[in-house]
């Protein structure tokens, strides 16, 4: 990354330094915020109204997804479920030379079923993200209009 | 940012004070490091494999992420430790970080429900609560999310 440029006291100010200036910062808002986007839905999934989209957003390495969503079939749903697809500057990375701890990772999220209870949500290197048990049974299900919330962090290097 | 970049009024004329505030900015900013390091597990765990990302922290600027997940080599029953995390990472508590401290989060485990892992102030993972046996082989997800 460009380091800013230095200037000393009494040197006047040139162009090509104010260029450079400019150059600098646009690699600092690189470096910081700068992508933020919706994930694509799974058929039969939707935004439970009301709540979040499901967002992801990238702060340097870090991408953080949040969001509600609702199954939309009109249909029972079984899990495991794949519910939203991130796009593809978003993906984790899988293991290997240049990223070692690179991975699927899995969090913790919560669900309705007969009634709420708390579901295993992970996103792999595919970018898929999907809630593969609730209460630790992978054969549960998610009624018409139930919901799973999807909240997870990884980084994409 | 450390430092505070002054707004220029349209007439102002630029001030080396100033040039040398912008220039200290973007120094903070383009200077955050990420910085990764694997647990170092305990006698009993080991990373759990099959493409999930192994237990590991992660830090940018101050914001550290734990995560991964963690497979028993032995039964286990808490309150058990499973790692550790160096110094760089720990949630301290103290003069200079007055709000830190041991943290406790919510994580998953092999059967069924939720287990208690929490992060001690020096950098100790520890399975802290929970009511079944996690048998050889099962597995217990490490992730939280703090400001060191």
């Amino acid at each position: 990354m460009t380091m800013p440029p230095t200037v000393r006291r009494g040197e006047e100010l040139s162009v090509a330094w104010a260029e450079e200036l400019v150059t600098s910062v646009h690699e600092a808002r690189d470096s910081l915020l700068i992508e933020q986007a919706v994930c694509t839905a799974a058929s039969g999934w939707g935004r439970y109204p009301g709540f979040s989209d499901p967002t992801v957003t990238r702060i340097g390495p870090l991408v953080f997804l949040q969001g509600m969503m609702r199954n939309d079939s009109g249909a029972t749903k079984t899990i495991p479920q794949t519910i939203v697809t991130v796009p593809s500057n978003f993906i984790p990375r899988p293991a290997g030379v240049t990223v070692p701890l690179g991975g699927t990772v899995m969090f913790a999220n919560q669900g309705s079923q007969a009634s709420t209870g708390t579901t295993r949500t992970q996103i792999n290197t595919l970018g898929e993200v999907s809630v593969v048990a609730m209460n630790g049974s992978s054969g549960a299900i998610i009624v018409a209009n139930g919901w799973v919330s999807i909240q997870l962090v990884w980084s994409v290097l | 940012m450390s430092s505070y970049v002054p707004y220029l009024h349209p007439m102002d004329e630029i001030q080396e004070e100033w040039v040398e505030s912008v220039q200290d900015s973007l120094r903070v900013i383009t200077g955050i490091p990420f910085i990764r390091e694997e647990m170092t597990l305990v006698s009993g765990w080991e990373p759990y494999g099959s493409g999930y990302a192994s237990p590991q922290v992660m830090k940018f600027g101050q914001i550290v992420v734990m995560s991964g997940l963690a497979k028993a080599t032995a039964a286990k029953t808490a309150p058990t430790n499973i790692g550790s995390i160096s110094s760089s990472f720990w949630p301290r508590s103290g003069v200079s970080s007055p709000l830190g401290g041991r943290l406790i989060f919510m994580n998953l485990y092999t059967s069924a429900g939720t287990y208690r892992v929490d992060v001690t102030a020096t950098g100790g993972v520890v399975l802290q609560a929970g009511t079944a046996t996690i048998p050889v082989g099962g597995w217990v997800s490490v992730n939280g999310m703090w400001i060191s």
